[in-house]
């Protein structure tokens, strides 16, 4: 292979530096994990994820002030003289997403050292995270869409070893099928829509799709297969960040191992999903861009109103992220395509920092359960309570990424959730249509939703009138964590803050970040209503959880019981797995009865009946060539060898047989010559 | 004087019986034998022949010379039956069947 066309071509083989590594040390913890031994593998994965964060932020800074568009284009294969290349591109937005990976991957890896310390399967975990990090950045490199699509697989293959890796767990298995089947779905569209996408411009190079495209190339007639196209890639978008329908194999996600919950939901899979809309959303036509937008929103609802009730402190945050990536996906599908980029990287930041302090959590519980050799679920949040006393510092690092995913005023995430409302609501105001009123009122919405669970959660972990609600001996056996968990949390609850992403904390239009994703300025006069209004609202929503859980003047069991409706269609995601079991399940076993029958009754009939002819004149041939054929022949060599037996006795050694027929035949001469003369 | 037809009748009768001992005994000495009424059969023809010629005597010294010539066989062809006898403790010539198929 040899570049057609190099742009900067130092840094292009920097960032192709940067995926090899994370390959290199799969490679090295897959096949040489022995000699490398347990103890390093870790450090070495770390190592590498943590070169390519550096080299990555290398590339950020050129990006910024000398190269913003960094790219080289390889020939991989030649059909009939057409070149089939493949492009590396990096542009601004790139550069970023490369180092959120690299960086939360490191910090994630750096994190598990200490979580998977005990773990028997230690460096093929490590292994596994490198697998995923190389496929997370392959996507982020290629521009093109065919090579894409094989990352694309190679997260949902990484994504299934890792959320099944303690496979000895059955509901980890099961988990892990879920997820890879789910995510099958939604890539059989993303499949479909590539190829219309090749069939409409022959290329899958996502520059030269989008050249074509800006020129006009494309009537009218074509609309129906953009729309197919555009459609497609949001299906496969649909798989890779949970949106409804194919939201549910995210919360059994939580199977997997805590730090791979982190880099799942906040750089590596979900991510893909937002981020591949992000770079495809000038194809959408204006109905894909309608079903994005409400899907979105819906999610973003459904999974906020369902992270309401779960118990389990990994759930919730799983239900959170379905409903920020919602908010992402609707962004999108609103055209603010620069906020929700601007989101993706915030929530990155804040829900790796969650995750892991709530992985950090866990881990303490388990080393105190432990410790004091009992037996208790170390994820339930109903268990738990008062841990700021213990956990101080877990504490402190949780509340910062939960107030940035709240949507406080002064946290990353107020920002970039402020700037997809505004750009929601400037959306439906545009379009005149009071249908779309729904998605920002949705959005709202879910805006005081989200501050309200982010509240509850906090409360009941750390916070609560009683404190803790477990047995004594394993309260005072909880310690705080080491010094490779802190510092993880420490640098991703850093990263939530506002200062990070904008010098004013109250509009994201001042953000560096959203003046390099391209946005462009909205009209000024409603924004500040906005800003307002989100601000009141996600306070309000914790404010209420402060007063029903902390000071439990509102009592939340009185007035929504276990057995209300509401309550289980929330903590149940509402039962959406019953459309896939039993629902779908049933559909499918019947119609696939109903197909057995058919085949077994007609097709299998006539083949049967089919052969069963041919046996019999199979039969039939047999017997005209055992009877005919082979009598001819045997008869044949019955008279063969009877005129053999018989000439042979002639012969047969018996001087007297001789001696007669020597007699009878000078006899017959003399007759002969007798009678004939 | 016997007539010729009288030798002739004899001669066939004797001939009649050795080609009959020849192929119907079993014992080699046996068919020697039946070999020698043969010959003995072929001798009185050659005599009896004789007769029609008075002045030439051809046909009894021809007699005398195959009664010569036979003794020499006969003994010749005992000496083969012995030495058959010793090789394959038997006389009899259906027994010797090496080259045939068994």
């Amino acid at each position: 292979m040899e570049a057609v066309e190099t742009i900067h071509e130092p840094l292009a083989l920097t960032a192709i530096l940067i995926a090899a590594l994370p390959f290199g040390a799969f490679i090295l913890l897959m096949f040489f994990s022995k000699t490398i031994g347990k103890k390093l593998s870790g450090s070495i994965s770390t190592l590498f994820t943590f070169i390519a964060a550096c080299l990555s932020l290398y590339i950020v800074v050129q990006a910024f002030t000398t190269e913003p568009n960094i790219q080289t284009v390889v020939q991989w294969f030649e059909i009939k003289g057409t070149p089939y290349n493949i492009r590396l591109f990096i542009d601004q937005t790139t550069a970023l997403m490369l180092f959120t990976v690299c960086f939360v991957s490191t910090l994630v890896q750096l994190f598990s050292q200490e979580y998977m310390k005990e773990d028997e399967a230690y460096s093929k975990y490590f292994a596994y995270l490198s697998l995923f990090t190389f496929s997370m950045l392959g996507i982020i490199l290629t521009s093109n869409l065919l090579i894409i699509y094989v990352f694309w697989e190679l997260v949902g293959l990484s994504s299934y070893l890792l959320i099944g890796f303690w496979h000895h767990k059955k509901s980890a298995q099961r988990a892990s099928k879920k997820a890879f089947l789910l995510n099958r779905i939604g890539d059989a569209g993303f499949l479909c829509g590539l190829l219309s996408l090749f069939l409409l411009f022959s290329t899958s190079d996502l520059q030269l799709i989008a050249q074509n495209f800006q020129a006009g190339n494309i009537s009218a007639e074509h609309s129906t297969i953009l729309f197919i196209a555009g459609f497609g890639i949001f299906c496969g978008a649909v798989g890779k960040s949970a949106q409804l329908p194919l939201s549910s194999w995210l919360p059994d996600a939580m199977e997997g191992p805590t730090p791979v919950s982190a880099l799942i939901h906040a750089a590596t899979m979900v991510a893909a999903g937002v981020y591949m809309l992000f770079r495809t959303s000038f194809l959408f036509t204006p109905e894909v861009n309608l079903i994005i937008a409400f899907t979105g929103v819906i999610t973003a609802f459904a999974a906020a109103f369902a992270a309401l009730t779960q118990t389990d402190i990994k759930k919730v945050l799983a239900f959170s992220t379905i409903s920020q990536l919602g908010y992402m996906v609707s962004a999108i599908g609103v055209g603010a395509t620069e906020s929700a980029m601007f989101h993706l990287f915030t929530h990155a930041f804040f829900k790796a920092g969650l995750f892991l302090a709530a992985g950090a959590v866990i881990h303490a519980l388990h080393h105190a359960a432990h410790e004091s050799h009992q037996h208790f679920d170390a994820q339930d949040i109903n268990l738990m309570g008062g841990l700021y006393k213990k956990l101080p510092f877990t504490t402190i690092t949780f509340t910062l990424c939960g107030f940035a995913l709240a949507g406080i005023p002064l946290f990353s995430g107020f920002l970039s959730k402020d700037a997809i409302l505004a750009g929601m609501l400037h959306f439906s105001l545009h379009e005149q249509n009071s249908l779309l009123m729904i998605i920002p009122l949705l959005g709202f919405l879910t805006a005081v939703i989200t501050s309200f669970y982010t509240g509850r959660q906090l409360i009941k972990v750390f916070g609560g009138k009683n404190g803790w609600k477990g047995s004594a001996e394993v309260w005072n056996h909880i310690h705080e964590n080491t010094i490779k968990i802190k510092l993880p949390l420490a640098m991703l609850a850093g990263m939530s803050l506002f200062l990070i992403f904008s010098l004013n904390p109250f509009n994201a239009e001042s953000s560096w970040l959203m003046h390099i994703l391209g946005a462009t300025p909205t009209e000024g006069e409603g924004h500040l209503l906005i800003v307002v209004i989100s601000a009141l609202l996600s306070l309000s929503g914790v404010g209420v959880a402060w007063l029903v859980y902390q000071k439990e003047s509102i009592s939340i069991s009185k007035l929504v019981s276990t057995e209300n409706i509401f309550y289980k269609l929330s903590y149940n995601f509402w039962y959406l797995d019953r459309v896939f079991d039993p629902g779908l399940k049933n559909i499918l076993i019947k119609t696939s009865t109903t197909l057995a029958k058919f085949d077994k009754k007609w097709l299998d009939k006539t083949i049967d009946n089919f052969a069963i002819g041919q046996v019999v004149i199979a039969h039939v041939i047999a017997w005209v060539d055992r009877i005919m054929v082979d009598g001819l022949i045997k008869t044949l060599v019955w008279f063969t060898g009877k005129a053999g037996n018989f000439s042979r006795k002639i012969q047969g050694g018996k001087v007297q047989s001789y001696i007669s027929a020597a007699l009878v035949t000078t006899l017959l001469i003399a007759l002969f010559f007798i009678f004939k003369f | 004087m016997f007539s010729p037809v009288v030798f002739l009748a004899v001669s066939l009768i004797l001939f009649s019986c050795g080609v009959t001992v020849v192929l119907i005994k079993k014992n080699a000495i046996i068919i020697l034998i039946g070999i020698e009424l043969m010959l003995n059969a072929a001798n009185l023809n050659l005599v009896g022949f004789n007769q029609l010629y008075p002045t030439s005597q051809h046909g009894q010294v021809f007699t005398l010379f195959v009664i010569v010539v036979a003794a020499a066989e006969a003994a010749v062809a005992l000496a083969i039956i012995l030495k058959v006898y010793q090789f394959y403790q038997t006389a009899q010539p259906d027994d010797i069947h090496e080259l045939g198929d068994k």
